[in-house]
């Protein structure tokens, strides 16, 4: 059906078939409870709350350093507070099983959370 | 027993003989579909057995070409894959219920389409999409951040990730502004969908009048040009599933 539909196409066909195909709508960004599962579902909306305020952290914190308002023992702290939360989240992935690609939500039509 | 809702219509601009075309699709489709009409408004249908199994990309396919048929030979509001309604006369009922929104929904996109245009980042500029499509030198890392210290090492590549991901961020936008100073000309009706993947630089969708096809065709071909190192894809006419929300 699709390809009736194509009025113009320009550049490499392969690589706009492998984007589509990766837009999909799956259920990779859904929570699924069972009985069985819960805690890995609840594991895995827990850890993605938690990176989506990891990475908001550090968008705020790259806005403070390029602002330029940070102080020497500041830049320091900061850069150890935020290596230690990303070795944090690696640990704890690795407790429950869980890659990057788990870590995210579908918002349905606002897309995915991360 | 429950009823599939493809589409609805407004039977004072689409003058057909519904029964004919419910005939010609059921044939078509091998679906027994029928018109449930309410005043001006008609809603093809067709009922549905429950089945325990989960959805086929063949039962999506064949939803999708059934509200395209329709759309080939009227306007028609078309529905997602999976309106389902327990009985005729909730069908009825749900017609009934939003006739008002269903019709002025029915004449915004009256003689229009919709098209879908997108541009890709091609993946020999993925790496460093915008390191070779402008001439900025790269910024230099503050001072502070020049230190052989883990934590501060951390901080940079962290800071140098920053830059790059906001570069990219203002390539987009000058593509997307550049895209829309010229589709503001033919439509008011532009959607830019939330990118979902990195390699997106626009995933818009566009309700244009039909006699303004070429036009729309034309700007994506200029905009091609402009930007011959992306991907760019131009798919249409659909029915307008982005333009009718309507609130129900």
């Amino acid at each position: 059906m699709i390809d009736d539909k194509i009025l113009f196409r320009a550049g490499s066909a392969d690589e706009i078939i492998e984007e589509l195909e990766k837009i999909k709508p799956g259920i990779q960004g859904r929570i699924i409870a069972t009985p069985d599962n819960v805690d890995s579902g609840l594991a895995k909306l827990v850890l993605t709350l938690i990176e989506l305020i990891r990475k908001l952290m550090e968008k705020q914190a790259m806005r403070r350093i390029e602002g330029g308002s940070l102080t020497d023992d500041q830049i320091e702290n900061l850069g150890e507070t935020l290596m230690k939360l990303e070795n944090k989240m690696e640990e704890l992935k690795k407790i429950f099983n869980l890659t990057d690609k788990d870590l995210n939500l579908n918002l349905g039509p606002l897309g995915d959370l991360l | 027993m429950p009823f599939v809702v493809y589409s609805i219509i407004d039977n004072t601009v689409c003058v057909v003989d519904l029964a004919h075309i419910s005939n010609e699709l059921s044939h078509k489709f091998n679906t027994n579909l029928e018109f449930a009409e309410y005043k001006n408004l008609s809603a093809l249908v067709s009922f549905v057995k429950k089945k325990d199994t989960g959805t086929t990309r063949d039962e999506v396919l064949c939803y999708a070409s059934i509200i395209d048929a329709m759309a080939a030979m009227c306007p028609v509001l078309p529905m997602r894959f999976g309106s389902v309604l327990e009985s005729y006369n909730d069908v009825l009922e749900y017609l009934s219920r939003n006739a008002d929104a269903f019709i002025r929904s029915l004449a915004l996109i009256s003689n229009k389409d919709e098209y879908s245009v997108k541009v890709l980042f091609s993946q020999s500029y993925h790496e460093d999409p915008v390191g070779n499509t402008s001439c900025n030198d790269p910024q230099p890392l503050p001072d502070i951040l020049n230190s052989t210290n883990l934590a501060r090492e951390y901080l940079s590549n962290k800071y140098k990730d920053y830059l790059s991901d906001k570069k990219k961020h203002q390539y987009t936008e000058q593509v997307k502004s550049y895209f829309m100073s010229q589709a503001l000309a033919i439509t008011d009706y532009i959607d830019f969908n939330k990118s979902l993947s990195p390699a997106f630089i626009i995933d818009a969708v566009l309700l244009i009048d039909k006699s303004k096809k070429s036009k729309l065709l034309d700007i994506v071909v200029n905009l091609r040009a402009m930007f011959p190192m992306h991907n760019v894809m131009l798919t249409g006419p659909w029915p307008a599933y982005n333009f009718t929300k309507t609130k129900i």
